[in-house]
Formats: structure tokens, sequence, C-alpha cells
């Protein structure tokens, strides 16, 4: 423990807007003993609190374990206040006064960190971390020693010597074994248990996969032989000088395909390369060969087609040629037989026109024989046919002329020859289609013939004559074609054998590193540097897990030892105290110690040795807690620790003679360290007002709001 | 330890039963024999089974062999070793447990340290463990149990005896 340079202590209390306190407030400490005597809610609860609040935080209100079960849902600020909680504690510090101020906003959360502010002599100022450090270095109370030798809170009072750990605690600081506890505690949380069980799982791991390791080259090889077995293939094959036939076998067939399909010299098998090397080669092959195979495929298809072509277009040619002589033969015969067909157009033409001619002669005719038939219809009508109706000359015969002229009227002469035009016009017509048909297949014909000749010329060589031309192109593409065909031929035939040969090569090898690793009996990790590596780190955590067990014993023998050290005294100033607020208790208690599987414990025990605590009353008990209390806060004191009491109502179940025992005790004990008391008017006050020196201050604390704080 | 040693180790456990850690004891007193002690000796007295001279100076073996990972000292074992720490002696405890990976372990004694009555894993005693000692017999001790594995189980102690009879260097006392 650290000691501190100098016994830090509080003489002042500020207070503003904590709980009942509405407003500022203040109150001076005695310099040894302060009183705050009040009836019920008048407020010394809350003045006691405020000084733990400022000391140690939000840990008094925390619903943690460090905290007072009680005071989960504790309300800090004045419920009534419009501004900050704050509370000031002076204390008295080396080379002057300090002041402790810790600062709650008014909307601040409930686990909302607080401000703390320590102001030291030459106005040195020193916040939050720097002031937590601070209280530890000068061995202020924390959490633990504040419950245990700093506070008797009426909550917690009883557990301090009723539960088994607290009292543990209690008297082991009292023996001022904190330090050996808290090394014990420390060195439990490594566990070297856990190092030993970590260790023992790797070797037990190790163990298993050297297991396994042992077991599968055997499953591996009865499991290739029957691969084996299946592709027909002896496992006899697995020899050095077979798989190097085969090594050599797979080269060979390999290298003049490589070669042929143009692969890379590095995708190409080495002579030198080992039987893996070429296995390792093998697996790629086929999609390496396929690789260069895919565009040779290609190209042997675009070479068919051009053959075809040539081909196709060079048999076309003939029988156009021809078609077309046919076509002009025909052509040159219409044209010499019927005219060309601007002649027939002509004779056309002139047709149409005496076939207008005839159809004006055929209409005239038409209206005379209408003129005909009406002057015989008024011949008839004047019943006289030799003299004419109009001028009544004689007109003899007339109706016989009239007669002989409508029937040689000569319509129907036009008519024949308009029949005679007409099919004479209609032959030419026919004669001109068939012309323009001819014409037409011609010149289709000759189209035709220049596109195919077009196209030829195109496949053809610049500058050479068709025929030639074609021959030889077609030979050059044909003995193209054939090369590629064979060198495709050969690929496919060597993937198609090589695919089974790789297999069966791969197994053969996998077969012979098998019966090695069986024979040899690959996985024994004894050997292996690795695990010597292995065996030495966990030689070292075992040496290192020793070290912290001999640790733990070593921390356990000086507790012990010390503990033996300080029992007496503890002892001796428990019972004093006991003697003082229990003038009547007839037994001894001594301190106990008590030896676990895993640690010290601490019992409180009477003379005969049986455990005090299960047979007290709640007066006795109540004295107890109290006389272990002041002997663990003298102790502090004899170690040069800052210390002062804070007692909430101490007389608790205990009776007038208990009172002002308890009374006497805290005025013997101010003189070592201040105490401040919160207590209703009772024997105890009584005692103390009795027992006042000028040292001492007595106050009332009255409960209106705010509280108001008056001194005896 | 060498898979082929744990092994032969489990089929003469198997075939001897009760017996093994005596077998075990003696295959050990041969392999250390095979490093040319000056003397070992086959004691009777409980917490010591053998007892070896080297270099001028005396050291005592207490052999504990184990079917599991952990072994126990009685409370006679500890006064047993004690007793030879007292009379200027290096006091051993030679664990054996049954990992196929565990190797014999010799751990140097040192009083107060080793509690009585309580189960400890081999790894315990791998802090306490002198090299030197199992060094010398890393070689020797696989082909003595490759070599005597037959001896073992089928003439049990005696069949071992006289193979210890062989070596001058060989006591009992």
């Amino acid at each position: 423990m650290i000691g501190a340079p100098f016994p830090v202590r509080p003489t002042c209390l500020e207070i503003e807007n904590f709980r009942g306190f509405r407003g500022a407030c203040s109150l001076d400490f005695g310099q040894d003993l302060t009183l705050l005597m009040g009836e019920c809610k008048a407020g010394k609860s809350s003045i006691l609190t405020a000084i733990e609040w400022c000391l140690l935080g939000t840990k008094i209100v925390s619903s943690t374990s460090t905290g007072i079960a009680e005071r989960g849902d504790w309300i800090l600020a004045n419920t009534m206040a419009t501004g900050e909680t704050r509370v000031t504690l002076t204390l008295v510090v080396e080379g002057g006064k300090g002041k402790l101020t810790r600062t709650r906003g008014l909307d601040a959360k409930r686990n909302a960190p607080d401000q703390l502010e320590l102001t030291l002599p030459g106005e040195q100022i020193l916040t939050g971390n720097e002031v937590e450090e601070w209280l530890e270095w000068t061995g202020m109370p924390n959490w633990d020693t504040w419950k245990q030798a700093f506070a008797q809170h009426q909550e917690s009072a009883r557990e301090r010597i009723t539960d088994q750990a607290d009292r543990s605690y209690l008297i082991a600081s009292m023996l001022g074994l904190s330090d050996y506890r808290d090394l014990s505690a420390m060195l439990k949380k490594v566990k070297p248990k856990d190092l030993e069980e970590c260790a023992q799982e790797t070797l037990q791991h190790l163990a298993e996969d050297q297991q396994r390791a042992r077991q599968t080259p055997q499953q591996e090889v009865n499991g290739i032989q029957a691969s084996l077995q299946r592709l027909n293939v002896s496992a006899t094959q697995a020899g050095d000088a077979e798989l190097e036939l085969r090594r050599k076998a797979l080269i060979a067939e390999a290298l003049p395909v490589g070669e042929a399909i143009g692969l890379p010299a590095e995708q190409l098998p080495h002579q030198d390369w080992s039987a893996s090397e070429v296995h390792t080669w093998g697996v790629d092959w086929r999609s390496q060969v396929d690789a260069h195979l895919t565009p040779l495929r290609q190209e042997l298809g675009d070479l068919e087609g051009r053959i075809r072509s040539l081909t196709a277009s060079h048999e076309a040619l003939n029988p156009k040629r021809v078609a077309l002589a046919d076509a002009r033969q025909q052509l040159e015969g219409l044209r010499s037989k019927h005219g060309s067909p601007q002649d027939l157009r002509a004779q056309r033409e002139t047709i149409a026109g005496e076939l207008n001619t005839l159809r004006e002669q055929r209409r005239e005719q038409g209206e005379l024989n209408n003129l005909l038939q009406e002057a015989l219809g008024v011949i008839k009508a004047g019943g006289r046919t030799d003299q004419c109706p109009v001028c009544t000359q004689d007109a003899g015969g007339l109706e016989q002329r009239l007669q002989e002229q409508l029937a040689s009227g000569g319509e129907d002469t036009i008519q024949n020859q308009l029949d005679q035009l007409a099919s004479r016009d209609g032959a030419l017509s026919s004669q001109l289609q068939q012309l323009e048909q001819a014409q037409a297949t011609f010149q289709g014909t000759e189209d035709s013939l220049a596109s195919l000749e077009k196209t030829l010329r195109g496949q053809l060589p610049p500058g050479t004559q068709e025929e030639a031309g074609v021959t030889e192109l077609l030979a050059a593409l044909l003995a193209q074609k054939v090369r590629l065909e064979k060198t495709i031929n050969l690929a496919d035939e060597n993937l198609a054998g090589m695919t089974g040969k790789l297999e069966v090569f791969g197994l053969l090898l996998n077969l012979r590193a098998a019966r090695e690793r069986a024979e040899h009996r690959a996985g024994d990790l004894s050997a292996m540097p690795q695990f010597a590596a292995l065996q030495d780190k966990i030689d070292e955590a075992a040496g290192f897990a020793c070290d912290l067990i001999a640790l733990e014993n070593m921390a356990r023998e000086l507790e012990e030892e010390q503990a033996a050290l300080q029992i007496q005294a503890v002892n001796q100033s428990i019972n004093h105290y006991m003697s003082m607020i229990s003038p009547g208790f007839e037994k001894v208690v001594s301190v106990h110690q008590k030896h676990t599987a895993t640690k010290l414990i601490y019992q409180l025990v009477d003379s005969e040795g049986e455990n005090l605590t299960g047979t007290l009353n709640q007066g006795a008990l109540n004295s107890l807690s109290l006389a272990t209390f002041f002997a663990g806060a003298q102790f502090r004191v004899s170690q040069g620790l800052p210390e002062f009491l804070v007692l909430d109502d101490p007389v608790q179940s205990l009776d007038q003679a208990h009172q002002e025992g308890l009374a006497r005790a805290v005025k013997e004990f101010s003189k070592l360290a201040p105490v401040i008391i919160a207590c209703l008017p009772s024997h105890f006050t009584k005692e103390l007002e009795r027992l006042k020196s000028p040292d001492d201050k007595l106050c009332r604390v009255h409960g209106s709001d705010p509280i108001q704080i008056e001194e005896i | 330890m060498q898979h082929e040693t744990h092994q032969r180790l489990g089929e003469i456990r198997a075939s001897v039963g009760m017996e093994y850690g005596k077998i075990l004891q003696k295959i050990l007193a041969i392999s250390l024999l095979e490093t040319k002690v000056e003397s070992l000796v086959e004691r009777s007295v409980q917490g010591i089974d053998l007892e070896m001279v080297i270099g001028g100076a005396t050291c005592a073996f207490e052999v504990k062999t184990s079917e599991g990972n952990t072994i126990k000292l009685s409370r006679k074992d500890i006064e047993g070793l004690d007793r030879q720490v007292e009379a200027g002696n290096r006091a051993y405890i030679v664990v054996l447990t049954n990992g196929p990976l565990d190797d014999v372990i010799f751990a140097r004694y040192h009083p107060g340290e080793i509690p009585a009555g309580k189960e400890l894993s081999s790894f315990f005693f791998r802090a306490y463990q002198e090299p030197a000692l199992q060094q010398r017999i890393k070689s020797t001790f696989p082909v003595v149990v490759d070599k005597y594995a037959q001896t073992a189980v089928e003439g049990r102690q005696g069949g071992l005896d006289k193979i210890l009879a062989q070596y001058a260097e060989w006591g009992r006392a």
C-alpha cells in the first residue's frame, strides 16, 4: 500500500443543491469530533452522504455490487434546485488546505460523469482522473476501505461482521494483509490451471492428428489400388522403373503435339522433369491443348468454307455461260423473225391509227343508215313510194334505191376491217412480249454470269487466269486443309489417350507416395523439430505455472506470517473497544485464521473457539460491529494513513449503557482521528455533550427547507 | 515419445496389468544401465525405487506410472523422497503417463513443493524436469522397450531381472 506523505483530513463541508439542501450551506468540522444531532428527516444523513459523494462519486449510488443496494435509485440533486449540485470538502493537506469539489449539472443523466476538481496550496488545480490519482496517492479511501474503515452506515454495518467475505476482508485489512490478499487474488486470476489444460489439449489434438496421419496412408494405398484395378492396371506398375518408362512416354507423346499446335516452350514438358513434375504438368495439358486447338479448328472451318465457295463459284460458271448463249440465240431468232421491238411498236402505232379511222367511218355509216331508215319510214308513211313526200316530185324507185342504199351501206365491211386490224395488233403485241421476255432472260443471265465471274475473280490471286487460278488455289487450300486436319487429329488422338495415361500415371505416383508414407511411419511427431519446439514452449508454460503456484503459496505463507504478527494487536484493539461499548460483555473476542483449499479466511471467535457472530444478540452484534470498525480505523491510523470516521446513527439496538460506552469510545478515538457523527438525540448524544471538549463541535440540524445547521 | 515405443508400452501394459509399474521400472533400469552408470540398485523401501550413482553423486528415483495423465504421490512416497534429500542425495520422481506424445519425465524433487495425495498432471512435473537425465535415456529407452517387450510380456519381472543381472553395475537391496 502506498504510504501517505501526510495524513489528509477534512475540515469543512460546503453543500449546494444536494438532496435536502436547497441553495448553499456550509459546515466547519470540529478538530476531533463533529456531532450532527436532529430528528428524523432533519437532513443529518444527507450531510454524511455529501461527504461520501464528494469523495467517491457515483459509486455510492451505483446499483452494482460496489454500491449500497438500497441506494440504487438514490436521487442526488435537490428536487427544487434550479442550479447544479455541488459539494466541496476542504481538506488539510501538506502545505495548507485543499478544496475537493464534485459537481453535477442540473440536467445530468444518472450515469453521466461528475466534474471533479481539486485546488491545492499554491493554486495548483487538478481535475478528473488527476484528482482520482491524487486521492489514491494520499491513501484517501476507495470504496472498499471506505466501507471497512471510514463509514459506519446503518444499512451495511452488520454485514461487516456477519457476511463471511466482508468480515474476512475487514479483519485481513486490520491485520495489514491487504497487499498479500490482493496478490493472491491477482495470481488466482492468472489461473495456472488454464495453462495446464491448454497444454494438455494441444498435446491431445496432436496425438489425434498423429493417429490419423498414421492410419491414413494405408487406407490411401488400398483406395488407390482399387482404383487401378478398375482401370485394369497392376499395382506393380508403381515401381520406379515402370514410372520412369511412363514418364518418358508421356513426354515423348506430348512434345510433337505441342510443337504441332504451337504450344510455347514453357507449356511443354522437359525431359529432365521428375515424375511428379510431369504429373503436375499433365493436369493442365488438356486445357492447354484445347486452348490452342480451338483457333485451329476455327481455321479449318474457314478453309473448308473457302474451298466450298470456290468450287461452287467455279462449277456454276459454265452452265451460266451456256444459258446466256441460249438466251442470246433465242433473242436474236425472235428479232430476226419479228423485227426489233421498235419496229413492232411502230407497226402497232400504225394499226392503232387505222383502227381509229375505221371506227370513225363506222360511226358515220351508222348515222347515214339511220337517215336512210328514217327516209324509208317517211316514204312508207306517205303511201306513195314513187313520189318525194317533201316536194312531191317524181321519185320513182326511191324506196327501192333507199333499200339498196341501206343494203349496200358498208358497215359490215368496216367491221371486218376493224376485226382484221385488231387481230393483227394482238399478234404484234404477242411478238413484242416474247421479245421483251427473251431480252429480260438474256439480261438476267448476263448479270448473273458477271456476278459469278466477279466472285470467282475475287477469290483468285490477281493476274491469274481463271481456270488455272482456280485449279492452283483449290490445290493450295486442300493441301492446307489436309495439314490442319492432320494436326488436329494428332492432338485429339493424343488427348484421348493422354487423359487415361495421366490418370493412371497419377494413381501410380500416389500409390508410390502412399506406400512410402505407410512404410516410413510418417506422422511420428516426436521426431519433428517443430514438436521439440512445442515441447519447449509447454515446458516454459509449466515452469511459469509452477512459479505462479509457488508465488501464490508464498503470498499465503507471508499472509499467515503477517497475520501472526498482527493478530495479537488486533485482538487487543477489538476487545478494548468492545469493553468500552459493551461494558458487560464477558467474552473475549479473538481473530481466528482458517485455512481453506484455496485461501485463508478470518473469523471472530470466543475463547472457546466458537464463532461469535452466530450467537450474539442484536446489541452485542452491533457493539462488535462498531468495535471491529474502530479497530480497523485505528490500524490505518497506526500505519500513518488518512483516517476519519463517519458514523450514521450508530446507536441502533444499543441501550443506555451501550450508548454511553459508545460515546466514550468515540470520544477516545476522536483523539486519534476526526469523527463525524449523525444521530438522533439520545443517551449517546447526551454523553457526548457531557464529554465535549473545545476541539469538538456539536450541531443541531433542522429539517425545514432549506436545512439549517445550528451549533450548540 | 516415438509412436512405436508408445505402442510397445501399450502392448506390455495390456499384457502385464498391475505389474506394469514394476516392469517399466526395470525397463528404465536397463535403459539407464545402457548409459554406463557407476551403479544402479533396486530398492524395496517406500519412496524409492531405484538408486543410481553417477559421477560420484547418488540419485534416488521414485517411479510413477499412470493410465491417465496424472499421478499421485502418497505421504510415504513424499517422506521417502524427503529422507533422500536429507541424506544429501538428489531425489527424482520419474513420471510416465499414458499420452501418445508423453515422454519419461525425470522431475527433481524439492521438499515441500509437491503435495501428497493430490492428483498431479505430467504438466506439473515438467517444471521440475531434468533435461540431462532425460537426454541420457532418450536413445536407449526406445531401443530397450523394443528389444525386451517380448521378454516383459512373456517373462514378466523375472524375465527382466535376468537381463538386469547381466549388468555388473546392477544390484538389489
